[in-house]
Formats: structure tokens, sequence, C-alpha cells
């Protein structure tokens, strides 16, 4: 098992900054993944929230917060894992001297700037425009929980990515991704679900990642913080070895 | 270097980026309130004229001319009038309205020396409040005293604890700090008349053990000797003053030397002695008075049968006046004296009392600004008290607006015109503050009566109240060596949900919801009809529907401890009361409980 060392810093580094190429190169991937959350959250966040002061606007930032830093991560993992894999790519990355490590890691840091790009926008939004406003403390840790939540995320779409061919994984994790936002109240608060409803709603990994964040900004509905913890780092665990074994599958093959 | 710019460049972009979201500006109450020219008395010396800013409940600020200083303060005129500390009240028994009536005499801070503990408890919280508007007093407590079994303080019809073996001291002592008290009050009397006390070997012992366990320790005498031994044993203060005629010479040589203090509490020796001053003190805090109170804000009507003294006729003069010989005595050989009035008893009240103590110090010989010192900056020293009995920077804002000059007569101290506490004016609309408890709270023991430290009795309930057919009957028994509540009863079924049961309310009126979110579990004994039972707690926060615990029972005693870790804190933050009740499937039943508790 590689690890980073000095020898191969080289080769992560082109790694890195093919990733982050290949990204911009392709406007399918960037624009929605950056626009979507952004656009989302001037709609709902901003131009319908003149009810209560940075109530609404600062519910929704974490809420869209979360969208936003899921879709870099389930599609820029997954997607383009799987479609690397139809292309051949991956097999060509594992003759050469990147490590399967570096690989991963490239890609988390990939996902993870374009989730801080996110994060920044939705944050410069609602500071201008939607009266949110938070102690220092608060927009600090919301922003770390937003990068360190994207884990569970990174893990899930790796998993897909490993196992599912290309088209068909971008499918699959849309099918994931939009149901499992809707269901854990990021576009409409889990607080206004029937009852029903919002039981349903604590299956879903990104009601527990929303419900942290709305705990920063004293909006959450009070559950334990543990119990969201505990479940964002289930999550993580078995999507990381279900990957782990797709990744192994696709050597064999 | 160029990577190293390019990381430093992205770590510029992200601290300015962070630095520049918008953070709260200000706090609540953050504007600065300025009393303007008063002459003002800082809890030590007259300083003159000066201008006093606070905010946020503590006073930032003391010097000439600060209204340039801080522009949008808002100007309270003191010109021509009087700004002393908020006075403190070295030796009550606080409950109820206490602290409440005593601050509207300008009473910021009462130092009671031996309550109900649960009244305590919740008091502790709110001394902390700096900014909150709290229409109260602050409390610090003794809470339960150290006496022998059978000794003074045993006698109020609730019981306490004793001790009686000088090697308990240490454990004793734990106890009392484990139940919250601020310091220990011990009861020491070597005159053997009256009720029993603790010998001077216990006296020594839980002295010691006050100190090693880092509080202070304070005696409750009432000769010369017992005096002398608790200064001797090392005690820190005398809470009460002796009318012995005696030479005090050396005790007070003992006493400057060791920095020990005295609370000669000169009004209840008075009341005691039948000195009756009422008179004065009431005209004083009444409509259309010389100091021209503008309203009846003093409820005086109220509070003047309290002020009648003890005695009646036959009036001991004498020894009173020999008790304060021996104060001026102690204060001339450099003793702190510090005023306290052991209010409320006989012939002393809340507040007021404490303008009554200052006279009967002057005319014991103290001056004007001595007595002042007692219920300011002497009691903050003695009892080591952080924040207040001074007028300074970092200090609360608790203070004293007056009219006329106390320096020239001590009963100026009556004019009042404004009361500060935490910065608020107290008048009579004080935001309530629901009480939380923090220290555990006994809902019976049944060995005396069937009252809670809420000094609520215990109820019988059922569903009767809506319109169900269940019975109950609840009484005080006697069996095996044990004291207990029995419930007997029969659950009947017209109420679709039906219950028969004991209840014990948080307040006399079972009005007032008391926030319990730190109490851990509610525990008790019981043995009574096999079969489920249930413990309901009412919360205002879920008006229709009781927190029920479920529970078992059989047919021998056993200690029962309910969790309430897993209720949501905000139904806990407003309960009323509980109940202990059997529902269906019980029909006919026998519940017996025994110890009632809300562990903390």
């Amino acid at each position: 098992m590689n690890t980073l060392t000095l020898k191969n810093v080289n080769s992560f580094k082109h790694e890195l900054l093919l990733d982050i190429k290949m990204a911009c190169r392709e406007p399918s991937f960037f624009i929605p993944t950056i626009a979507f959350p952004l656009m989302f959250y001037i709609f709902f966040g901003l131009l319908f929230s003149d009810m209560g002061k940075g109530q609404t606007s600062t519910y929704l930032l974490v809420s869209y917060g979360v969208f936003g830093i899921m879709s870099p991560a389930l599609f820029g993992f997954g997607a383009s894992v799987a479609s690397e894999r139809d292309k051949g790519w991956l097999a060509l990355k594992q003759l050469s001297p990147v490590s399967p490590w570096q690989y991963i890691f490239a890609k988390l840091l990939n996902a993870l700037l374009f989730g801080i790009i996110i994060v920044i926008g939705l944050f410069t939004l609602g500071a201008v425009f939607g009266d949110v406003v938070l102690t220092i403390g608060q927009w600090l840790s919301l922003a770390a929980l937003l990068m360190f939540g994207s884990l569970p995320f990174c893990a899930l779409g790796l998993a897909v990515g490993f196992w599912a061919k290309g088209k068909s994984a971008v499918a699959i994790l849309n099918l994931i991704f939009l149901p499992s936002a809707f269901l854990s109240g990021l576009a409409i608060p889990v607080f206004m679900f029937p009852q029903w409803l919002q039981q349903v709603a604590a299956i879903f990994t990104p009601f527990h990642l929303s419900q942290l964040g709305l705990k920063i900004v004293d909006m959450s509905l009070g559950q334990s913080v543990l119990s969201h913890i505990t479940f964002l780092f289930i999550t993580l665990f078995i999507f990381s070895v279900i990957a782990m074994k797709g990744y192994k599958r696709s050597l064999v093959n | 270097m160029k990577k190293l710019f390019i990381t430093a460049c992205v770590l510029c972009f992200f601290a300015t980026f962070f630095m520049m979201l918008p953070t709260p500006s200000a706090v609540k109450n953050d504007s600065v309130t300025i009393i303007s020219h008063a002459n003002v008395f800082d809890g030590e010396h007259w300083l003159g004229k000066r201008d006093v800013a606070f905010k946020n409940g503590m006073i930032v600020d003391v010097a000439k001319d600060l209204q340039q200083k801080y522009v949008d303060a808002l100007i309270v005129d003191g010109s021509n009038k009087y700004l002393i500390p908020g006075l403190i009240d070295a030796h009550t028994h606080a409950w109820d309205e206490a602290l409440t009536q005593a601050v509207k005499f300008g009473v910021t801070t009462e130092l009671d020396m031996f309550t109900n503990n649960a009244f305590a408890s919740m008091q502790r919280e709110k001394r902390e409040q700096h900014d909150r508007n709290i229409g109260q007093a602050d409390l610090f407590s003794a809470g339960t005293l150290v006496t022998a079994p059978e000794g003074h303080g045993t006698e109020y019809g609730f019981k306490i604890a004793t001790i009686d073996d000088y090697k308990k001291a240490d454990a004793f002592v734990a106890a009392r700090i484990s139940e919250g008290s601020d310091y220990i009050k011990i009861v020491y009397d070597v005159s053997g008349r009256g009720r029993p006390s603790i010998d001077k070997k216990t006296l020594v012992a839980v002295i010691k053990a006050s100190h090693q366990q880092g509080k202070l320790a304070v005696v409750h005498i009432s000769d010369y000797q017992s005096a002398d031994d608790a200064i001797n044993a090392g005690a820190d203060g005398l809470v009460h003053g002796f009318m012995t005629k005696v030479d005090v010479k050396s005790l007070g040589q003992t006493m400057y030397k060791n920095n020990q203090f005295m609370i000669p509490t000169l009004s209840i020796l008075a009341s005691m002695m039948g000195q009756d001053r009422s008179g004065q003190l009431i005209k004083d805090f009444s409509k259309d008075s010389q100091f021209q109170v503008e309203d009846s804000r003093f409820n005086i009507e109220e509070i003047a049968p309290q002020l009648t003294n003890l005695r009646g006729q036959h009036s001991r003069g004498d020894l009173f006046k020999q008790a304060q010989t021996n104060t001026a005595a102690l204060a001339k050989a450099g003793v702190l004296i510090l005023a306290g009035t052991d209010a409320p008893n006989p012939g002393t009240a809340h507040g007021i009392s404490l303008h009554g103590e200052l006279e009967l110090l002057v005319d014991a010989g103290l001056s004007e600004t001595q007595a002042l010192r007692a219920a300011t900056s002497n009691v903050a020293k003695a009892f080591k008290l952080t924040q207040r009995g001074y007028i300074k920077r970092n200090m609360k804002a608790d203070m004293v607006l007056v009219s006329r000059d106390p320096a020239q007569d001590i009963t100026n101290t009556r004019s009042i015109v404004n009361v500060y506490k935490n910065g608020y004016e107290i008048k009579n609309n004080e935001e309530k503050l629901t009480d939380k408890l923090t220290s555990s709270v006994k809902l019976g023991d049944f060995e005396l009566d069937i009252v809670s430290d809420f000094k609520t009795t215990w109820q019988p309930t059922s569903d009767q109240r809506f319109g169900g057919n269940s019975d109950i009957s609840i009484s005080h028994e006697h069996n095996d060596g044990r004291h207990f509540l029995l419930m007997k009863g029969e659950v009947k079924t017209k109420f679709s949900y039906p219950w028969a049961g004991a209840f014990s309310s948080f307040s006399v009126d079972n009005k007032k919801a008391i926030n319990i979110e730190e109490i851990q579990a509610i525990s008790f004994d019981t043995k009574g009809s096999t079969g489920k039972y249930k413990i309901m707690i009412f919360s205002t926060k879920q008006p229709m529907r009781p927190i029920e615990i479920e529970f078992e029972v059989n047919e021998q005693w056993r200690k029962k401890t309910l969790s309430l870790t897993h209720i949501a804190p905000a139904l806990l933050r407003s309960v009323t009361g509980v109940a202990i009740v059997a529902t269906l499937p019980n029909s006919r039943f026998e519940l017996m409980i025994d110890d009632v508790w809300l562990d903390h």
C-alpha cells in the first residue's frame, strides 16, 4: 500500500491538477454543481424569505450548504470514477506511478475545492443579501462542518462509481442525490413535513448533516448531536468498505 | 518561494473572507447609562461628585465628566443626590418573597444564615445573571446550619441533619458543601441555657473541616464565653453580638489580629430586649414622609406588623445598651463590623430593617461612614464576595441613589430615589425568571409530616377532575419503624385514561413552574399491591399530557430510581409538580412511598 512520499509527490500533484482541469473543462459537471445550490438559495432563501428577519435565510444557508457540498462529493467522485473506468483511464492509472490512494486523495481534494467554492458563494449571498448574522465561531464551524461532512458523500459516490457503469452511475447518483436531499428537508425545512415524513427523513444522511449544521445556528430539531455524528460515521464506514471492494473488483476485471 | 506566496495568498483570502462575514454587532442592552454628578460613596470613602457609567449590569467607569467619553449614554441626573453601593444584609433567613422585598429597600445582596436548601439552590443561578432584570436581591446562603441534635435550628418544624460527634465533622461539612452551602454556619452555646449545643471539640473540628474544604466558618453565639471560644477555635466571624457585661479588649485584639469579623445583629437584639424603634422606620418609608417617597412601592402596610418587637413591655434597655457598647469597643479595636439584621425574625423584616440596623450601629458609636462600610465593603471583604460592595469598575451595577446625605445623618439612607439592581431600576415590572433547581430536593421523607421541601403538602389526585370515577385516599402512616405515605384507592374505567394517586406540587398555589432540567432522576422507596404504577410529571409546556414513567411494585420495600435523562429538556424547564399514581390494569390498590427525592 503506497502512501504519499516525496518520491511520488510529483505524480500526485499532476494527478490533482489533471483532476481539477478535467472538472473545469466539463461544464456539464461544474455548472450544475456550483450554480444549482447558489441559484436555489437565491430563489428560496433570499427572494422568498421576507418573513422573519434573517431566519429563513439562515436556515436555508445551512440546508443549501449541505445540498451544495453533496453534488461535488457524489458526482466529482462517483460519476468521474465510473466514466474513467469505462474509458479505460482507470486501468491506465492503475499501471501508472500514481498509487490508488493518491488517485482517491486527489479526487477528494478536488471535491473539497468545489465544496469550498460553493460554501464561499453561499456565505457571501447570505451575508450580503440575506441578513444572515452569525458569530465568527459559527461561520467557521459551519464551514468546517460542511467540509468534513462531505466525506460520507465522497465515500457514497466512490462506492457507486466503482460498482456502476459510467452512464448508469450518473443516473443512480441522481436517484440518490435529489430524493435524499428533498426528503432530508434541504429544500423545504423538515419541520414543515407531516409527522410521518419527518420520521422518514431520519434515515437519510443529508438530514443528519443538516441537523448538525442547524445545531450550530441554534435551529436544529434538538435531537442528540452524538446520534447525528454516529450516523455520518456509519455511512462513511459502510460506503468506504463497499468502495474498497469495488476497487479490488476493478483490478480483477 | 512562489508556492509559499500562493499559500499565503490563499490563507489571506480565507482569513479576510471570514473576517468580513457579518457578526452580531451589539449585545442586547448594550447602551451605557451614566448617573451623573452624584456624590459617590464607593464602599470605603466618599469620592465627591463623580459620574458612574454602567452597561450590561456592570459598572464600566467611575470618573469626573464621563459624558464626553460615552456620547450615546443615557444620562440620569444625580446632581444634589448621593450614590452608595447596593446594601448587603449580612445576616438574614430568606425564603418566599424575601429577596424581592429586600431589593426595594436598596438591599441588593443578602447573606442567608440558614434556610431551606431548595430555595437557596434556586437563587445561586440567578446571582450569576449579571445583566438580567431579576428584580430581586442576590442570595448567598449557609444552607443547613451545623447544630447538635435538638439544638437551635431544629425547632422550626422540618427535619435537618445534626452532628453528635466531632469525628463526623469532615463528612458533615462535605455534605453541606455538596448541598451548595456558600459558607458554613455553626450554632454554638456554652451557657447551658436553652437548647443543646455542640461541644467545643466539635466546634473546633467543624471550623477546621470548613477551612480544609475551602469555606468560611461563621458562628452563632449569644454570650461572651461562646464568642471567645469560637474566636479561639479560628472561626472567621461571629454572626451575632452579645450582651455580656465584660471587657472585650483582648477579644478585640485577637479578632483584629486574625481578621475575624462580627455581625452584631443589633436589630434582633433590640427586638428581643424590647427596644422598639420601628415607629420612625415605618414612618420614614410611608407615603408623604419627610423623605418624600414618591409612591407606595415599599408596601409598608404589609411590612409594618413584622416590625413589632419580641418582648413588648419587659424592656431590657440596659442589656441592649451593653450589646451596643461591646460592638463599639470591638469596632474601636479595628474589628470588621458587618451590618446584619436577622430578618425576618420577630421585630425585623427584609430590606427595611437594614436601615434600622445602620441607625443602631451609629447609635452604638460608629461613624456614619463606618456604618455604611458595614453594609457594603466590609461584607465583601469578610465574605470574600467579588463584584459587589463597591462602586468601582467591574463591580455589579447594584447601587442606591438617595436624595439626602447619609454621611450627615445615617437615617438619610431612607431617602431612596432609585435602586439599581444589575443596572436595572427597581420597579414593579420585573422580568420573571423561572427558578432553576441546581441541587437535590426532597419531596418527602414523611418523618414528621407529608410536606415537601417546597413547603407543599402531598395531595390525593385522581381522574375525577376530568369526570372519571377512580377513588383515592392518602394518609401518613407509621409501621415497622418506618414513616411513609399510604395511598389506598381503586382505578375505575369511566375516564379513558384513569388514574389515582398522590400529587406533590412545587408551589403552594400550584401555579409556579420550576426548571428541573438539571435533575437526573426521581428516586423513592415503595411497596404495595403488585403491579405497574406511574410517575406523572406536569410540565406547562405540555399541559394536557403529563410526562409518564412506569415502574413496578411488589410486596417488598424497594428503592426505585427513575431516570429523567431521556426526557426532552424543554419539557423539564417548566414543571409544576409530580404525582405517583396507579393506572390500569390496577383496580383496587394500596401503595406506600417513602423518601421521595428529585436527584440532582
